[in-house]
């Protein structure tokens, strides 16, 4: 048995351009994780049966399927389906945030619980106005309960990205695989891989740890 | 848009075979990696301190890297140890190993999660050390443990769908076959995502029944809604 | 309690965030016989590439390059438009023509009978006889028959599936063992490190890849034996847009003329191939 990491060096500009790029899909796909949270989240406490049924269906079906198959459909099933072009990158941030989002309800419903009921009679005994009453009350208190989970959600998407490699997103896997057919040398051009991304997440998992320690201080 | 249900009949075979290995790899998988994070928290729990810093080092390697970096290093790194094993079982290997060190952090929680009045008291009121364990600790434990692992249970299955990438003929890989045939995307990937789905409703049905069962007798206070968030994968 | 919030309104706001953000819409492509204006007018041309079957088309220093680059790069040339060159997995790659994701299939697709009837094939820009890929050191395998009980790998979703699949119920059916198992895998440089690995027993693959990866790595693969009729490669246009696989085809015949093709396979393969012009598509093709 031998390694031989000598061959990987010429291609580590590779690994550094595959990992802005894994950076690159999982900042937006996160935000619009984000988004898609929101939407679900009022989806889930809006008056209309139906929508809150759609919402709960979809948190379901999504945390139920894996994210492969999810990747797999939106850049093959889904373009036919409507009609309209996707690059692998949009189609891998689509999927990473259509993902995302049901797996934020969780985060948001779960801060939300955790605002005490007499925060919003207050709120509202004072007459303070809906807008204003998330403005200066609501949300302030929830962002920093959620901001540490939220943090770990964007580190579960960084390590979801690698399935992207499948549909050609040249990620930091896809690099790797590069270099494995180009060295012939699996073993090393993965854990190469591998190093890239233990330094990225490890330090996102530090980073939501700091979060948790910071915002205890702020919370109710 | 119109979907072709004769196509999906008639792969059906296909799919069973898919399902049928899905399952096996899943089974023998997460019983593996739930006696190597029994292990591994022990470990970690130990007095021995060295002990406990292999048991972080090897849980925080295994979770801060992807699974499928690590499915590839297992797939290609087996060979060069003069190990010729088929796909599937190094898949098995790798899920194992990589659930092991998400059951580990699952099973310390449990563990830790029981104040240490409770023991106490108990041997106070003269029942036996494994009567404590039996009758106290472990219907307790439960209360933690059966949510968490049930969606680890949940994230594990998700996960066998990875394996398909090292040639592991389980469900996604049969759906490829049967799309590369068919050119049938939507009907392909359709169908399997609703056996995950189905699959993965059925086991979170069935844990939420035992855990009601079985947790009946504790303060709804400390049951599963109390439980924090275990980190799954996806 | 967001029940106040005033949820229609954020949500429509909400939903053109999401979209106008994720969503890169390009227009449909229209259902017009004549594609070939619609390229010029636009000024662009959107071609799919596996840019993983050396040396053919394949991946260097980030850039797709390759024997049916010099070819591309001929047609873009000449129609003076922008290329949007994509570079797709395989098994995706003809479905996604079919759903209008690009103009044409520019890799090399071999014809077969059942991909002639779905998809209009440009002539071919080369040939392919497909090969048994053994380690260098094998000492088992030296001929077809000896593939029964072994394993046996080759690409998802390529034309060796369906001739692997044969050849082992062959097998099978003249009383020996089938192949042990048949490992299909995303690209065909993955099987070739499988191969040298030891995760399979053999490849079965064109003789161009063959002989590329054998010129790469000295020492490490041997061919054993052939199996079948040599294929032609072509490329691939929808059914409907005939007046584009004309316009490559006479494309294909200047290079031809000139000869600048030989010259590339001179290049690539370092042989030069047989390139019918005519009689290269099975019966009841488009």
């Amino acid at each position: 048995m031998d390694f031989d990491f000598a061959g990987i060096v010429p291609h580590l500009p590779q690994y550094f351009r595959g990992a802005l790029v894994t950076i690159g899909v999982s900042i937006p796909g996160a935000l619009c994780g984000i988004i898609i949270g929101l939407i679900l989240t009022m989806g889930q406490r809006t008056a209309f049966a139906p929508i809150r049924w759609l919402s709960s269906l979809y948190i379901s079906f999504i945390r139920g399927t894996p994210l492969l198959v999810q990747i797999f459909f939106v850049f093959y099933a889904l373009p036919g389906l409507l009609g309209f072009n996707l690059d692998a990158f949009f189609a891998g941030v689509l999927a990473l945030s259509l993902n995302s989002g049901a797996f934020v309800t969780e985060i948001l419903r779960a801060g939300l619980n955790g605002i005490p009921k007499g925060q919003w009679d207050a709120a509202k005994s004072v007459g303070l106005p809906p807008l204003k009453m998330w403005r200066y009350v609501i949300l302030p208190q929830l962002f920093f309960k959620i901001l540490p989970p939220l943090t770990n959600e964007f580190t579960m998407v960084v390590k979801a990205t690698p399935m992207l490699s499948v549909i050609t997103v040249v990620e930091l896997t896809r690099a790797a695989q590069h270099t494995m057919n180009d060295t012939y040398r699996p073993v090393e051009a993965f854990l190469v891989a591998a190093l890239f991304y233990f330094v990225l997440l490890f330090t996102l998992s530090r980073v939501t740890h700091k979060l948790e320690k910071w915002t205890e201080a702020y919370r109710i | 848009m119109n979907f072709d249900f004769q196509l999906v009949l008639d792969s059906w075979p296909l799919f069973a075979k898919g399902i049928s290995l899905t399952v096996f790899i899943s089974l023998i998988s997460i019983t593996m990696a739930f006696f190597i994070g029994l292990f591994i928290a022990l470990m970690r729990l130990s007095e021995w301190r060295y002990l406990g810093w292999l048991a972080v080092s090897y849980i925080e390697l295994i979770r801060n890297t992807p699974f499928l970096i690590q499915v590839y290093i297992v797939y290609f790194v087996l060979p060069v140890f003069g190990l010729r094993v088929d796909a599937t079982a190094s898949g098995i290997l790798c899920l194992s190993v990589y659930g092991g060190a998400y059951f580990a952090e699952n099973i310390r929680g449990a563990i830790l999660a029981i104040p240490r009045g409770q023991s106490e008291a108990a041997r106070a009121l003269g029942l036996k050390y494994w009567q404590v364990q039996r009758k106290v600790i472990f219907p307790q434990m439960l209360g933690y443990l059966i949510p968490t692992t049930t969606n680890l249970t949940i994230s594990l299955i998700k996960e066998t769908a990875l394996l398909s990438i090292i040639t592991v003929p389980e469900l996604t890989y049969m759906a490829q076959i049967m799309i590369s045939d068919a050119f049938a995307p939507v009907e392909g990937f359709t169908v399997i995502a609703l056996i995950y789905w189905g699959l993965n409703s059925i086991i979170a049905m069935m844990a939420l029944k035992w855990e009601r069962h079985s947790c009946r007798h504790l303060d709804p206070n400390s049951r599963s809604h109390k439980t924090p968030a275990v980190e799954t994968t996806r | 309690m967001l029940k106040n919030f005033k949820v229609k309104a954020t949500f429509r706001t909400m939903m053109t965030v999401a979209m106008c953000g994720l969503v890169s819409v390009t227009p449909t492509i229209g259902h017009s016989d004549e594609i070939l204006d619609r390229i010029k007018s636009e000024g662009k041309l959107s071609v799919a590439t596996e840019a993983a079957y050396p040396p053919f088309e394949f991946i260097k220093d980030g850039e797709i390059t390759g024997y049916s680059k010099h070819i591309l790069d001929y047609i873009v040339e000449d129609l003076g438009v922008e290329l949007d060159q994509l570079d797709l997995p395989f098994q995706g790659i003809l479905p996604g023509l079919l759903a209008k994701k690009y103009d044409f299939v520019a890799t090399s697709v071999s014809v077969n009978e059942k991909r002639a009837k779905n998809y209009a094939f440009t002539r071919p820009i080369g040939t392919n006889q497909t090969v048994i890929l053994v380690r260098d050191s094998e000492e088992d395998i030296s001929s077809l028959g000896d593939l029964a009980g072994k394993v046996v790998a080759t690409q998802l979703g390529s034309s060796f599936v369906p001739v692997a699949e044969e050849h082992s119920a062959e097998l099978k059916a003249a009383g020996q063992d089938g192949y042990a198992g048949l490992k299909l895998f995303p690209a065909i440089p993955e099987t070739f490190v499988a191969l040298a690995s030891s995760q399979v027993d053999a490849v079965m693959v064109g003789s161009v890849q063959a002989g590329d990866v054998m010129g790469k790595r000295p020492g490490t693969f041997k061919i054993v034996d052939n199996i079948g009729e040599p294929k032609f490669m072509s490329w691939a246009v929808r059914p409907e847009n005939k007046d584009l696989r004309d316009y490559i085809n006479v494309k294909i015949g200047e290079l031809v003329e000139s000869g600048k093709i030989a010259e590339w396979q001179m290049q690539w393969f370092g042989f030069e191939m047989d390139m019918p012009s005519e009689n290269y598509l099975p019966e009841g093709a488009q």
